[in-house]
């Protein structure tokens, strides 16, 4: 390195922007005071670059360490250790470099930090804008990086970002072909990411309310692509989870953690239902909801292997969902569960609130099962009630007291699906029929322009599950019978109007569904979006093989991968060769080889050759430091001489073969003493360098 | 051979005290028959030195001094009109011996340098249209004050590349000052120097240099060197390839001077220092103020095998 280097100008602006624009979407994740810091260090290094201060001295550096450090920790206490505190410590790294940065050693270092941080905005962001953003930051650091290497003459802004731009494009092409091609590996840990609090969706939980505070929101829950014809609109029943047990006010997941988390897999085969008519295959991907739960239409089977079914036939994820997911699924639309129910479940699908105040919907059902024939016609004598009643279907139904059945079916009236589908259970369970409340979504948007369903937030919903004897499990939907256009429409038909509805999504251009053209800008840019995360994002090895399958057929998928990876092996391995050689590739002859590795073994014994040290210089040398070694050396080093620099035709094949054994015996008696020193791997190792 | 070599060296030891490494340098490069440039301050023997090596071959020799005022004329000689004979004879100028000193070179005008450079490089010298020969063998050997250069005309890099090799003399080693102070007074003592080889001595030994082998590692390790020059930062440009040329020259007449016929890179190393320092310059000197180290950082900087 020499030490009169400086720092262009120039590159160094690029460095700083770079940097800026690295640390630009990162920004708001920093605590206030680290980021004052951080900003202050680069203001700092701007004063610098202008004349206007000095660089810091070293007490002044390690008073900046020294502070930050407990600084951060202060910071970022509370969420304990995590990524975003390794992140906030990196930047701050990155960023004291630059207060100190003089040599191109360090500017390189920051150089190669500004292509880390930016590799880390993809864990907290993998959109199209985040890639996009990723992008011109790689173009801007490159440029840095061309700024930083060329000579003074050239360096001028144009031609820089003209080859940085240049550099960035050609390895378009490279990328692409290595994103889809070099197998995809697992990652060895995951990262534990910032769990964001307020995050809305489907709980495990109802309460009146809940679900209707969710049509507030028109954030997307998931979007769906099915294999082949869509279903149509009312068969698009998401089913999230199964709540079973009524507390007089909140219906929750109850019973034993067994039923519910124990996975189907354990159970006999009866119990995972019998499937009849056509499957239907789609394919999920799911807005991070940080919760463990899936949807998917009842009765799924599950092909993808991190979803797990439980009991309930609730789909579930091992850990909770922090980042999209994508998964495929197989329904039959017609199918039986549960035809014998077992006593366990169905003490869970009778289960009553201790204090019961709802005594005139009791007696109500009393009343309508004694009319009935049988328990069919209780159901469908209940759902006439609600449809001949004078109920209504609102997104902003009134409060309710205590006794929020009774309420609700004699006062109010009004309410949306969660208030129908508990107060349905809770009809059907005070006769005996054991039933259970089911959450998920239902409905969804149809996007033309990529042949997938997207469903919102405001697609909550909640319908009723109904067991009979030697029929199993049988899905009803009380909403249905007050507001028929929900299930055949969807929520948007029936709600357009109604104040509140997607209230919480401000000036979303949901709100612009009716102006043609806005309308149809909105499905073209979630379409984009829709195809970036299913080819993109979640390019993952299954996509992968699919797609090397596709293209060469079906041999092609492990001889592919072996040749792909062994090739990629032998390239890099190649380059490697020759790059690690590099300037001694002329070094074929045996007889300077020889000589160099007795050099080798001298430098063990202290005596390194010199840098343009000639033959006879050396022998000197090491004769005047190592008398005992001198006759030998000075043979050994004439005859080298004579073979490597003397008259054609001298170096006879004797001269070799005595050159050879000087060689050895001396070698040997060096390599002994080195071996006293100890000190043969760490200089043969330093020579070799 | 070598031995006469080695007795005109200590011959010129004995004038001038303590510099064998200079005289052998100044040896070599005439008996490769290259012109030399002598670079030091007043007074360090700069003129002790080209006498005596004038006086060691036996040749006849001619000093100029060169100054502001000196024309092309004065050094190559005028036609003079000869009312007897009413004819113009040529009258040779002092630059029609075997052997020149050109005492600073750099004080006159460019037009008179490039009269000699021409010489120098030709062998012979164009005179009122007419062609003239000069003596065989002919030398110049030059001198220049590298401090106070005032007034003066420095010479550029591409007549500086007509002079195989520049010495710098330097300082004696307090031994032979001592010596030299005892026998102070003692004037022009070039003349002292005694004749110890002649001019078929000379034509001899360059005609030996020339058979001097140089392997195919030895030639790879000058290109290594040339390449370098040329790559690296630290020089404002690379050698030429007569620079390459001149470096092959002495080191063969080197090696021969050592009593090889084979030369080695210790050969290379020995006289490298003389024949390109000044023909290279270096990267941060865009003014041409010559780094002295240079070809020291570039010996240290190349892998010998």
């Amino acid at each position: 390195m020499d030490v009169n280097y400086q720092i262009p100008r120039l590159a160094l602006l690029w460095v700083l922007a770079a940097l800026l624009l690295v640390i630009l979407p990162g920004m708001l994740r920093l605590p206030p005071l680290i980021l004052l810091l951080v900003l202050g260090c680069m203001g700092w290094r701007l004063l610098i670059f202008s004349g206007r201060a000095s660089y810091p001295g070293k007490l002044v550096k390690a008073l900046i360490v020294f502070t930050a450090l407990p600084l951060t920790v202060l910071q970022f206490r509370s969420q304990g250790v995590g990524l975003d505190a390794a992140v906030c410590l990196l930047i701050l790294g990155v960023v004291f470099k630059l207060l100190e940065m003089q040599y191109k050693r360090d500017i390189v270092i920051v150089i190669v930090l500004a292509y880390v941080l930016t590799m880390i905005g993809f864990i907290y962001s993998q959109t199209i804008p985040s890639g996009l953003h990723a992008l011109l930051a790689v173009a801007v650091i490159t440029g840095a990086l061309v700024s930083l290497n060329r000579d003074n003459a050239r360096n001028n802004f144009r031609d820089n970002s003209r080859l940085a731009a240049q550099l960035v494009l050609q390895s378009i092409p490279l990328t692409l072909a290595l994103f889809i091609l070099v197998p995809r590996i697992a990652p060895l840990w995951t990262m534990p990411l910032p769990v964001p609090s307020n995050k809305t969706g489907v709980t495990d939980e109802m309460t009146p309310g809940d679900i209707s505070s969710l049509g507030r929101s028109a954030e997307l829950a998931f979007r769906v692509s099915f294999d082949g014809e869509a279903p149509s609109h009312d068969r698009l029943y998401w089913r999230g989870l199964v709540l079973d047990f009524f507390d007089g006010r909140t219906w929750r997941r109850g019973g034993s953690a067994l039923l519910d988390y124990g996975m189907i897999r354990r159970y006999p085969s009866e119990y995972r239902g019998v499937r009849q008519g056509e499957p239907v295959d789609y394919d999920v991907i799911m807005e991070p909801t940080q919760q463990t739960w899936v949807y998917g239409m009842q009765l799924a089977e599950v092909t993808t292997g991190e979803i797990v079914q439980d009991r309930n036939y609730s789909l579930h994820t091992a850990t909770p969902i922090t980042q999209r997911l994508r998964y495929q699924l197989r329904s039959w639309s017609a199918f039986q569960t549960d035809l014998e129910l077992p006593r366990a479940l169905r003490s869970r699908a009778l289960q009553m609130p201790d204090e019961d105040n709802n005594t005139r919907s009791a007696l109500l059902a009393r009343e309508l099962r004694a009319a009935s024939t049988d328990d069919r016609d209780y159901v469908a004598r209940v759902l006439s009630h609600y449809r001949e009643q004078p109920f209504f279907y609102t997104l902003n139904p009134p409060l309710l007291g205590e006794a929020s059945i009774d309420e609700f079916l004699f006062q109010t009236r009004e309410g949306f699906c969660e208030h129908y589908a508990g107060s349905f259970v809770y009809l059907m369970r005070a006769v005996g029929i054991p039933a259970r409340v089911v959450v998920g979504y239902h409905g969804g948007e149809y996007n033309p322009f990529e042949d997938y369903t997207m469903v919102y937030q405001y697609n909550a919903h909640a319908w009723a599950e109904v067991c009979f004897e030697g029929e199993g499990w049988v899905r009803f939907d009380p909403t249905g019978a007050v507001a028929p256009e929900r299930i055949s429409q969807g929520v948007e038909a029936v709600f357009a109007n109604q104040p509140g509805f997607m209230e919480d999504s401000g000036f979303s251009m949901m709100r612009f569904r009716d102006t043609q053209w806005l309308n149809t800008l909105r499905l073209r840019l979630d379409a984009i979006d829709y195809a970036w995360n299913r080819w993109v994002v979640s390019y993952d090895q299954d996509l992968q093989l699919e797609f090397l399958e596709d293209v060469f057929g079906d041999k092609a998928r492990s001889s592919l991968l072996w040749a792909l990876g062994l090739s990629t092996a032998l390239i890099f391995s190649i380059a490697a060769f020759f790059l690690l050689r590099g300037g001694q590739r002329q070094l074929r002859d045996p007889v300077t080889r020889s000589y160099l590795a007795l050099a080798a073994d001298l430098a063990a014994m202290g005596l390194p050759r010199r840098r343009g040290e000639g033959p006879l210089d050396y022998c000197v040398r090491v004769s005047a430091e190592r008398p005992e070694l001198a006759a030998a050396m000075q043979t050994v080093t004439r005859l080298y001489v004579q073979l490597c620099y003397g008259e054609q035709g001298v170096g006879s094949e004797e001269l070799r073969q005595e050159f050879r054994m000087t060689l050895q015996t001396l070698r040997l008696r060096v390599l002994s003493r080195a071996r006293r020193a100890g000190l043969v791997a760490v200089s043969a190792f330093s020579r070799l360098q | 051979m070598e031995q006469r070599i080695q007795a005109a060296v200590s011959e010129i030891g004995t004038v001038l005290l303590g510099k064998e490494r200079q005289v052998r340098l100044a040896l070599c490069c005439l008996i490769s028959g290259g012109h030399l440039l002598i670079e030091d301050l007043p007074g360090m023997g700069k003129t002790t030195l080209a006498h005596a090596l004038a006086r060691v071959f036996g040749l006849d020799f001619n000093r100029i001094q060169f100054t502001s005022d000196l024309l092309p004329a004065d050094i190559l000689g005028v036609s003079i009109f000869d009312q007897q004979s009413g004819r113009f004879n040529f009258h040779q100028g002092p630059i029609f011996r075997q052997m020149i000193l050109a005492d600073e070179i750099n004080r006159t005008t460019p037009k008179t340098q490039s009269a000699l450079l021409e010489a120098m490089e030709e062998g012979q010298v164009s005179v009122e249209g007419e062609t003239r020969r000069l003596p065989s063998p002919f030398f110049v050997i030059a001198t220049q004050n590298p401090v106070s250069l005032a007034g003066t005309f420095p010479l550029p890099e591409s007549q500086l590349d007509r002079f195989l090799m520049r010495i710098g003399i330097g300082y004696p080693d307090p031994h032979a000052e001592r010596q030299l102070l005892e026998t102070a007074g003692e004037r022009d003592r070039g003349e002292l120097v005694r004749q110890q080889l002649n001019v078929n001595d000379l034509i001899e030994m360059r005609k030996a240099a020339a058979t001097v082998s140089l392997s195919p590692q030895l030639l790879d390790y000058i290109q290594r060197l040339l390449a370098r020059t040329r790559d690296s930062d630290d020089f404002h440009f690379g050698l030429s390839p007569r620079g390459g040329v001149a470096v092959v020259r002495a080191t063969r007449t080197w090696a021969l001077m050592e009593g090889r016929q084979h030369a080695i890179p210790e050969d290379v190393q020995a006289v490298l220092p003389a024949v390109v320092e000044h023909r290279l310059r270096s990267g941060s000197d865009g003014e041409g103020r010559r780094g002295t180290a240079l070809a020291q950082r570039l010996l240290s900087e190349v892998d010998v095998f």
